[in-house]
This record gives C-alpha cells, structure tokens and sequence, in this order.
C-alpha cells in the first residue's frame, strides 16, 4: 500500500495534503456520535422525527437537506461547535460521502406506513461489500463489511443480533432478558440491503427508563450497532 | 457478473468478528486510511472532477465495484478488505493505466501486484469479453438494456423514459432471471422472485452538481464501463424472505428490502 502510495504521490496523481484531508475527515469530522445526535433528537422531536420519516413523493431524499439543516445549526455541547463544519462537507454532497440518499426507517410499533401498528425491526446491510451512510456514521465498522455478517444477516437476522446481543449483555440477566423480551414482540423483521446509492439509518427504540434523560444524554448512550439494526438499547 | 462476491445466503463463514469495536477505532492500520482516500479519489466523483484537470478514466463506484466482480473466485476469497482494493486498482490500471501516466509494469516493480495475478485478471475479462482499448468506451455489448427499448444514446432520453416509468407503488413485479459479465447490482437470491414496490425514487442518472433531494444514482450496468448516460427508474422492492431461500427454514416474519432498476424487473 505504502507503495502504491508514494507511486500515485511522486507522479503527481493525487496530492498527499489531499490524503491527509480525507483522513482527517474520518478521524475528526464525522463519525457515531452525528448519527447519535439524530437519533436523540427525532426521540425528543416527533416533528423532525416525521419529517425524517416520511420526505415527498417527489423528493424522497429531501431527508438529507433536512439533516444537512440540522448539523448546522446543532451545537455540539462537548464542543461549543456546530455539530458538522461547513468546510468538512464535501462538494456536491448535502452533508459527506455517501449521504446524499439518505433513508430513515424506525424501529418498533409503526406510527404509519404499510406496517402501521405492528412491532417491525429494521436491520442494515450491504450484502455484496460494505455500503454504509458514511457521512452519518464515519468509517464502517470491521464486522459490517465481514463475510460473515454479509452473507448471513440477508437470511438468518434474528441469529445475527442474538450473536451481537450474546456478546453485549454478557452475563447480565436482566440484560438478556430485555433482548428476549424485545425479540419476542417483533412482529416483521426487514433487512435492508443497500445495492443502490441509498443508504439506510435506523432510528432504534428507546429503551424504558430513558423517559427523564435529556436530549444530551440520550445522544451518548445511543450506539452505532443500534443504529445499523444489528443491536438494539439496553437500560 | 456472478461470483463468490455475491455470497448472500451462503452458510459456514461463522461467528462475526470483533462486534463491539471501539468507535476511536476508525482505522486498525493508518495506511489504511491513506488507502481509503485513494480509493475514493482515483474512483468517485471526486476523480470525475478529473486528476490534473483530466477525467479519471476510472468511472466511478460501479467501475470499482464490477472491478471485484472481475477478480478470481482465488484472489477475491483470499483478499482482506483493503486488499481487495488494492487488486481492483491494480486491474483498473492495467486497463486505463496510461491516462494516469501508470502501467501495470510498475505495479508489478513495486510489488504492488504480482504478475500471476494480472495475468488471471486479463483471461477473465478476455473470456467475458470486456473491452480493454482504453477511449473506446461504451456501455456493454451484452448488457441488459440492449434487448430493451431504452437508447442510452439518444439525446433527450431522460425525458422519454422519466415519462414512462412502467410500475407504481404497490405494485407486484418478479425480477428477471439473467445472467451477464457486467455490474447488475441485482443479486442472484432475488432473480426470479416475486416481490412488491414499497416506493419510488425517481429516475437513475449521473451525478449533479448540487443536491436536490431527487435521486441522482448511476445505472450500473452501463456506469460500471461507460461514462455515457443513461437513465432507468428506480424502485424500493419488498421481497418476502422465503420467496429468495424457501420456506423450510425462513423466518415467516422476514422480509428484504432492495433497490432494483426497471430493467431487471417485469410486472407480474
């Protein structure tokens, strides 16, 4: 690599400040914690929770500008910051890589839709390589672009999150019992796979016991694999 | 093209590796970083803006992709992620290489390929019968949109085929059964299913150069060779799993989601 590297550098191909730009990009202006602050704030916010949901008909990925809007204006608290630099965006893009066609699904009980009342979990992945909602999300994680979860999450996704939540409760029983009970109220389970530009971001249930936490706080315990479906919340 | 890179379905890979990775973990290794920004450069719109005032000559992510699809079941299943990379530049190079100032010679010299691996990427795309004379672009020859009314050449086509996007929401569709040496991006475990469109995303076609909120994908199969536009409707299709692998052993309550371009699919 460090080959082909200094190759494209010494012929001029790519410039190495344009290296250093991109990985700084990764590494400092995008990563879980915008992916996060969308999912606390469509919790607390059942307008832009809708407006997430459901973009026109003409326009469905309106949803992009919309959250385009949102990490403008949203100060980071940790910070003092907007939550996405103006200069991090890149051109032609609403909010980063990959997050042009941006679609927002939710798990839990359906407010509307073709599934209207029933208990749906949403689970994401890209069966062939690793398309992921970069700008979202930052750099996907190892276990999203494996073999493993590629070939098997698109026929056995409830065995997938049992392994994800196996490993993440432990030996809490009260954890487990949370998983089962979350598990056995699922009524659809729908596997997204992203062949196409479309990138999918799942707003994951908010576990009881969050009611009183404040935006701020919910934004913290929200996770990454919660947010690609292969986990869900625990209190 | 059909390969083990389409191994939805396929049992025995085993546990999932390293499930709780920290999120500071961006990278493992920082040339894997470096290794991403190439990528991303010498293949995306960003290239499109072209290298040193030119075009890449690299296409776009479909090429990137199709470009894995041409690897050897060998060199594919043998390859870490970043190493896949790596082969697919390194075959990208061996095809359009001179319009960055490259050959495949160096690549070789540098180890950063070997010339097995080359020569097996060049019977492969010998035998699926890809154009490798750089300039003479075009989508290919056997592709699916050839036995279809659509003329990607014809000027104006976009409204033409905007017009007639053939299926609405709700409606029942079956993928078609094919096979073909280019980039379909419709998997074999839909071919020959029955599914329903859930929505509609509106007309596939070449970036734009500022973002309005409509879908501006490219076709894959004339994208992943041809920078000439053309342009399909897409649609969100809902499948029920056991229509893709059975119903023995197929979660009743499973369903999968995937984009699927008017082309592959037919009403039923």
């Amino acid at each position: 690599m460090l080959a082909l590297k200094s190759l494209l550098i010494e012929k001029g191909i790519i410039p190495a400040k344009m290296l250093d730009q991109f990985v700084e990009y990764y590494e400092k202006g995008v990563g879980p914690h915008l992916g996060a602050a969308v999912v606390a704030h469509a919790w607390v916010n059942a307008e832009f929770r809708q407006q997430l949901l459901h973009p026109p008909a003409d326009a469905p990925f309106k949803t992009s500008l919309l959250l385009q809007d949102f990490f403008f204006k949203t100060i980071n608290p940790d910070t003092g910051k907007p939550l996405l630099a103006k200069e991090f965006v890149l051109p032609g893009t609403a909010i980063g890589p990959e997050g042009n066609y941006v679609k927002i699904l939710m798990n839990g009980v359906q407010e509307s839709g073709p599934s209207a009342g029933k208990f749906v979990h949403n689970i994401v992945s890209c069966t062939v390589c690793s398309c992921y909602p970069q700008a979202l999300l930052g750099i996907q994680p190892t276990w999203y672009r494996s073999q493993q979860y590629r070939s098997r999450v698109i026929k056995e996704p409830i065995g997938v999150i049992d392994e994800f939540m196996n490993d993440l409760a432990g030996s809490h029983a009260d954890k487990r019992r949370q998983w089962q009970s979350y598990r056995d109220r699922i009524e659809e389970i729908q596997v997204w796979d992203s062949n196409s530009e479309v990138r999918f971001f799942v707003i994951p249930v908010r576990p009881a016991g969050w009611e009183s936490l404040s935006e701020a706080e919910l934004r913290k315990r929200v996770t990454r694999n919660s947010i690609i479906g292969s986990e869900i919340l625990l209190s | 093209m059909d390969g083990p890179q389409n191994s939805q379905g396929w049992d025995s890979f085993g546990p999932i590796p390293d499930k709780q990775q920290a999120v500071s973990t961006v990278w493992h290794e920082r040339w894997q970083g470096h290794l991403t920004a190439i990528y991303a450069v010498l293949f995306t719109t960003i290239a499109g803006n072209g290298i040193q005032g030119k075009p890449s000559p690299f296409y776009g992510l479909d090429a990137a992709r199709w470009g894995r699809e041409l690897l050897s079941p060998r060199d594919y299943m043998n390859a870490s992620y970043y190493g896949l990379w790596l082969h697919t530049i390194a075959l990208f190079v061996d095809t359009f290489g001179q319009f960055l100032g490259i050959t495949s010679e160096e690549l070789v010299r540098r180890k950063i390929t070997s010339p097995q691996r080359l020569a097996r990427a060049r019977a492969i795309r010998k035998q699926a019968g890809i154009q490798t004379i750089p300039g003479c672009d075009g989508p290919p020859k056997n592709g699916l949109h050839q036995s279809r009314a659509y003329d990607p050449t014809v000027a104006g086509s976009i409204g033409r085929i905007g017009d007639r996007a053939k299926f609405s929401v709700g409606d029942r569709i079956r993928i078609i059964r094919f096979s073909g040496t280019w980039h379909s991006r419709t998997y074999p475990y839909i071919r020959g299913a029955e599914g329903t469109i859930m929505q509609y995303y509106g007309l596939s076609e070449e970036s734009i150069d500022k973002f309005d909120g409509k879908y501006h994908g490219p076709y894959p199969e004339v994208a992943c060779q041809s920078r000439q536009k053309f342009y399909a409707p897409v649609y969100s299709v809902r499948f029920r799993a056991s229509d893709c692998f059975g119903n023995v052993n197929t979660d009743p309550r499973m369903f999968i989601n995937i984009d699927i371009w008017e082309p592959m699919m037919e009403l039923v």
